[in-house]
């Protein structure tokens, strides 16, 4: 699925590859809504794209669990 | 006590009356059966009632008479309808659902039952928890008690409607991304979402378990602060429910002079005037019951939406995907829209925003949080829409509706942290709205002492009689 640097326009291109790449999950959508979920997701995508840079290397997905068990104990 | 008295009262001075024998468990289920069934024809709050089991229930408890009471000994509640009951089918508000009854109790459930709590009714919700408004178009719409074209806002719509109208002193919901607190706000109540992990999901129904909370609505912080103290804890059942809980109703009477409240001025100006005015108003009072204003800046709060939307939106396309695949046609057109947008999130970035999520927890732990015990921050930007403003489907409009209702409770429920709504006062039209007070880690002590504190300057809100036509009940 293509995806947008940031940019929430998506393209008739975006939607025929969103279409595809659903058919391969098993999902049938209509052209029409393809393009809205191309649209809906294209400005997710850019925020996502947008963190890459500043992430630390080390970041991972359970990061988050382990900062709150870091805050169970304090006063 | 009259029908309207017990419809008063919190659970705390329901448990204490029938514990010195001032009411019988049997009265008061009996009480909160008829309330419910007559207040539904109003509110569609309610989605089924337990009688039978629910004064069976109750006999047990006035039979027991004279042993160590429990703290919410015969004290009749209802819940959403999303958590496992022995032998019964939720709803999910959906019309696809499991299909076979729970063999076991959700632990939120067994933990109240345990305390002596007697849960007669299931309650009214957004399909599959999946919306901020609480549309339902399997169930019906539920109504606003203030007002019954106004929205009760969800997805704990039928929670929130119900304890508002007097049907039960506190009901349990789920939070998301703001599925407490929204409806909390547009009923005038109190909601609480807790830190992530405080209280256990097990057997409760999922939407996107990164995100998902349990938590309690109330008119009354006694009850919430109460609810928790019984919820809150470790659960085998919930790996990710590992943290001990505290000494909650102890917090309510913590001094809150000198507890700081972060607000951002610039962001507070840029809502609804009148809501403005509102929250303006609520901030004086929670000066007058001593806590200090602190200026801070809030996070970037449409950027951690975006994230925040990622995790959710490919959450719950992975819970549903199957029934996608098989059944599409039997969700409603907006809960099908937005499962269809999940699907199309690639997985790196759908694992991109979960790893980017200490750190945006972290920048606003030494930021705002740093600087203040409680960042204040709107829940609604707008007074209550009504349900014909908000009845918006699955189409084009729906993106841009969803993201206005929630982009001040979907970046919180990103960062983690626990939020404690509460009501302001009523606008010109006679409807509530309120505002969140978003803590740090395990800080929902803090926040209850603050809206405990708040709450006696205001006052707790009383049932409201929802009428039609000059009709009522």
């Amino acid at each position: 699925v293509t995806k947008h640097e940031g940019s929430a326009v998506a393209s008739s291109a975006d939607a025929r590859e969103i279409t595809d790449a659903l058919a391969r999950q098993g999902y049938c959508l209509p052209s029409e809504r393809a393009r809205a979920v191309a649209e809906a997701t294209a400005d997710l995508a850019g925020a996502a794209r947008g963190l890459e840079d500043g992430l630390p290397f080390t970041a991972d997905l359970f990061g988050f669990a382990t900062l709150l068990a870091a805050w169970r104990n304090r006063p | 006590l009259t029908s309207a008295e017990l419809a008063a009262m919190s659970a705390g001075s329901l448990a204490l009356a029938i514990s010195r024998g001032e009411l019988s468990a049997g009265e008061a289920v009996r009480a909160a059966i008829a309330r419910a069934e007559a207040a539904n024809p109003y509110l569609n709050a309610v989605v089924s009632i337990d009688a039978e089991d629910a004064l069976a229930a109750a006999k047990a408890i006035d039979g027991r008479r004279g042993g160590a009471s429990r703290p919410l000994a015969g004290v009749p509640l209802a819940h959403k309808d999303m958590f496992d009951r022995v032998g019964k089918i939720a709803s999910w508000g959906a019309g696809i659902r499991n299909d076979r009854p729970a063999r076991r109790n959700a632990t939120v459930i067994d933990r109240l039952h345990r305390a002596g709590a007697v849960g007669f009714a299931a309650l009214h919700m957004a399909e599959f928890a999946y919306g901020m408004t609480g549309h339902n178009y399997h169930l019906g719409h539920c109504r606003n008690p203030h007002n019954p074209d106004h929205i009760t806002g969800g997805s704990s719509s039928g929670p929130a409607a119900a304890v508002a109208a007097g049907l039960t002193p506190f009901s349990l919901g789920s939070d998301t991304g703001g599925s407490l607190r929204m409806p909390a706000v547009c009923c005038g109540i109190v909601g609480l979402r807790p830190t992530w992990g405080l209280v256990s999901r097990a057997g409760a129904m999922p939407l996107a378990s990164s995100l998902d909370t349990i938590g309690p609505l109330a008119r009354d912080v006694a009850d919430i602060a109460l609810a928790l103290s019984l919820l809150a804890g470790a659960d085998p059942a919930d790996a990710t429910a590992a943290a001990p809980a505290a000494d909650y109703p102890a917090a309510l009477t913590m001094p809150v002079k000198g507890m700081r409240i972060g607000t951002d001025r610039a962001l507070l100006s840029a809502i609804d005037p009148y809501v403005g005015g509102l929250i303006d108003a609520a901030l004086s009072a929670l000066k007058e019951a001593g806590a200090t204003e602190v200026a801070v800046a809030a996070p970037e709060l449409s950027r951690i939406d975006r994230l925040g939307r990622i995790v959710l939106l490919a959450e719950a396309s992975a819970v549903h995907a199957a029934w996608m695949r098989r059944r599409p046609g039997d969700y409603s057109a907006q809960v099908r829209a937005r499962l269809e947008d999940g699907l199309a999130i690639s997985a790196v970035d759908y694992i991109q925003a979960l790893r980017a999520r200490a750190g945006e927890s972290e920048a606003v732990l030494a930021g705002p949080l740093a600087a203040a015990d409680a960042l204040l921050l709107p829940v609604l930007d707008r007074p209550v829409p009504t349900i014909a403003e908000t009845d918006v489907g699955g189409g084009t409009a729906m993106a841009a509706m969803l993201g206005s209702l929630a982009r001040f409770t979907r970046p919180v429920s990103y960062l983690g942290l626990p939020a404690l709504a509460l009501p302001t006062g009523k606008d010109g039209r006679g409807l509530p709205n309120g505002f969140q007070l978003v803590g740090r880690p395990y800080g929902e002590p803090a926040l209850l002492a603050l809206g405990a504190a708040y709450q006696r300057v205001v006052g707790v809100p009383k049932p409201v009689m929802p009428s039609v036509s000059g009709g009522g009940f």
